[in-house]
């Protein structure tokens, strides 16, 4: 390509950028869209489910019961309040594990909209993203519930604790979602590989052992798992109501590096999707 | 400057030297095993991207107010061209500026989704044209009177039948007002009411100074409409000019390309040389031209 041609491509650039945002600051802002699309999305979701609060909590909670009764009680392993062990786990991995499922799809599920209309294409991922945090958040309660039926003692620090782990574990998703969602646009083995890299995480993160089980040298690989840090980090929070801490320095620096790579890499697809859907 | 929003310049929208290119996906995929098959052939595949040029060096500028049409063959670039005026998809090569608010048609309830009700979706849609959330909820009475839904709009879509969706996503479109207005081949859908009321649209449009491109194989609507037809063939411009002069070299064209449509074109003839002489009040048959762009 010669350097003229690419000048061009500069120009247009800007040219095609701009519409955009004319538009989105003289009518629809980019942050109704959002809102709308992340309503929509809730809304039809659960349509015609009776249940629909139940379902929510259901996954964490059956997966729950199964693994407290197969290592709880049949292999005996002993950890102090089982139970809550896992489901401290659990919730927050259902939440990470459907956001990041969801977000792979996200443009091509809608790719009515994508190609028939231009917007902010940040707007899809983040959709995904909010609308399964909303879902999570509203389930805490309920484990909330459930760690003080097992004997302990609601702690202060949750007050804190819970919106600094949440924020983290957002962040990290929608760094994730982004990335992940342009990514199936243009590599379409994305999906069934993220899949099965989703199984992996399950057992290579802390959910049905406890990270100090873990022999010295396997534990440090383990920590380098985005999920690691952030799952002992809720867990240690509602079984010790303890603060989360230094500890959590690998899960901050995978959502950083999710969130600059997220960014940049939907950047660079926003223009093209349309043409690759 | 590309981008004026405020209808202040000369040109409503402006093309400079606008191509556009796509890279086309080698006829056989690769697979995994090339690796070990054929493993030069696979990296060549993988680098090598047929290039197919759907727009070559479009230059055009389009003024306030003009009704302008776009035809051509299909394959000519019309929709690329659309798409690119619409910001879905970047031009290659060259630059667009578009001056004013702008609304595409290019289908009517992108994103309809089957499963929402009429009601969330038509709010959804009215947000993605373009409509402040203010508006959008100003204006939900009246979408929703004149889409003549009634009950059924807070069904789940999914139960709509083709006509209830269309004329929901019709309803949408027009109250969202627009100082350009893109539309693509939505006019061939609908009943007569349905076109007829399009129409309306369309002049209610034009008294307000709006600009308005359309797409369409029709050409009838654009002889009655149109100010300006620029007829498209290969991805370049063929002609550009006054509707009635554009629309016959487009006929030429199509006549030209295939034996089936020359058949077709002495079938019009013959059956209208055949029943004009009797006379007998009926004449069912439709002009040569709206005849051909059923077609």
């Amino acid at each position: 390509m010669t350097p003229q041609t690419e000048d061009a491509n500069v120009a247009a650039t800007t040219a095609m950028r701009r519409p955009w945002r004319a538009r989105a600051s003289s009518t629809s802002s980019t942050w109704d869209l959002l809102v709308a699309i992340t309503l929509r999305d809730l809304r039809v979701k659960y349509h015609g489910t009776v249940f629909s609060y139940f379902w929510w909590i259901a996954k964490p909670l059956a997966l729950g019961l199964v693994l407290y009764f197969a290592l709880g009680r049949v292999l005996k392993i002993d950890v102090p309040h089982h139970a809550i062990f896992l489901l401290a786990a659990l919730f927050p991995w259902f939440w990470f594990q459907a956001t990041v499922h969801a977000a792979t799809g996200a443009f091509l599920a809608n790719e009515g909209l994508v190609k028939k209309v231009y917007f902010p294409r940040l707007i899809l991922p983040l959709a995904v993203v909010l609308g399964n945090t909303f879902e999570f958040i509203v389930t805490l309660p309920v484990l909330a519930i459930l760690v003080f039926a097992n004997g302990i003692a609601p702690s202060w620090t949750w007050l804190i604790g819970i919106p600094m782990l949440l924020a983290l574990q957002f962040a990290l998703l929608v760094g994730l979602g982004m990335l992940v969602a342009s990514l199936n646009v243009f590599f379409r083995d994305t999906a069934p590989g993220l899949d099965a890299f989703l199984t992996l995480l399950f057992y290579v993160s802390p959910i049905i052992y406890p990270l100090d089980k873990v022999p010295g040298r396997i534990r440090t690989i383990l920590l380098l798992n985005p999920l690691g840090p952030l799952l002992e980090g809720w867990r240690s929070l509602f079984i010790d109501g303890e603060l989360p801490g230094v500890d959590l320095w690998p899960a901050v620096l995978f959502a950083a590096v999710a969130l600059v790579l997220g960014v940049t890499v939907l950047r660079r697809v926003d223009r093209n999707l349309a043409d690759a859907l | 400057m590309h981008f004026r929003g405020d209808g202040s310049g000369r040109y409503a929208v402006q093309l400079d030297h606008v191509s556009k290119r796509y890279l086309l996906d080698p006829a056989r995929p690769w697979r995994l095993k090339d690796i070990v098959t054929k493993p030069a052939s696979m990296l060549g595949q993988l680098t090598a991207k047929e290039p197919f040029w759907a727009l070559r060096d479009i230059s055009l500028t389009i003024e306030h107010g003009e009704i302008v049409g776009i035809i051509g063959p299909n394959g000519s670039g019309k929709s690329s061209l659309l798409r690119i005026l619409a910001g879905i998809s970047p031009p290659s090569d060259g630059t667009v500026t578009i001056d004013g608010r702008y609304g595409a048609l290019l289908d009517l309830g992108a994103g309809f989704h089957p499963h929402a009700t009429g009601r969330q979706n038509a709010y959804v849609n009215a947000l993605f044209m373009g409509l402040s959330k203010a508006e959008a909820n100003e204006k939900m009475p009246e979408i929703i009177e004149f889409s003549g839904l009634g009950q059924f709009i807070d069904q789940p879509m999914r139960t709509y039948s083709n006509g209830m969706y269309l004329r929901l996503g019709f309803s949408v479109a027009i109250h969202v007002q627009p100082d350009i207005l893109l539309v693509d081949e939505v006019l061939a859908v609908g009943d007569a009411d349905f076109q007829e009321r399009c129409f309306e649209h369309f002049e209610t449009l034009k008294k307000r100074n709006a600009t308005i491109i359309i797409v369409t194989h029709n050409v009838d609507t654009l002889v009655d409409f149109a100010d300006r037809t620029i007829l498209l063939e290969k991805g370049e411009i063929k002609l550009d000019g006054k509707p009635g002069a554009v629309v016959s070299e487009y006929l030429e064209i199509l006549r030209r390309s295939s034996p089936a449509m020359e058949r077709a074109f002495q079938r019009a003839i013959a059956g209208r040389v055949a029943e004009r002489p009797s006379g007998n009040g009926f004449d069912e048959t439709a002009p040569v031209s709206s005849r051909r762009s059923d077609l």
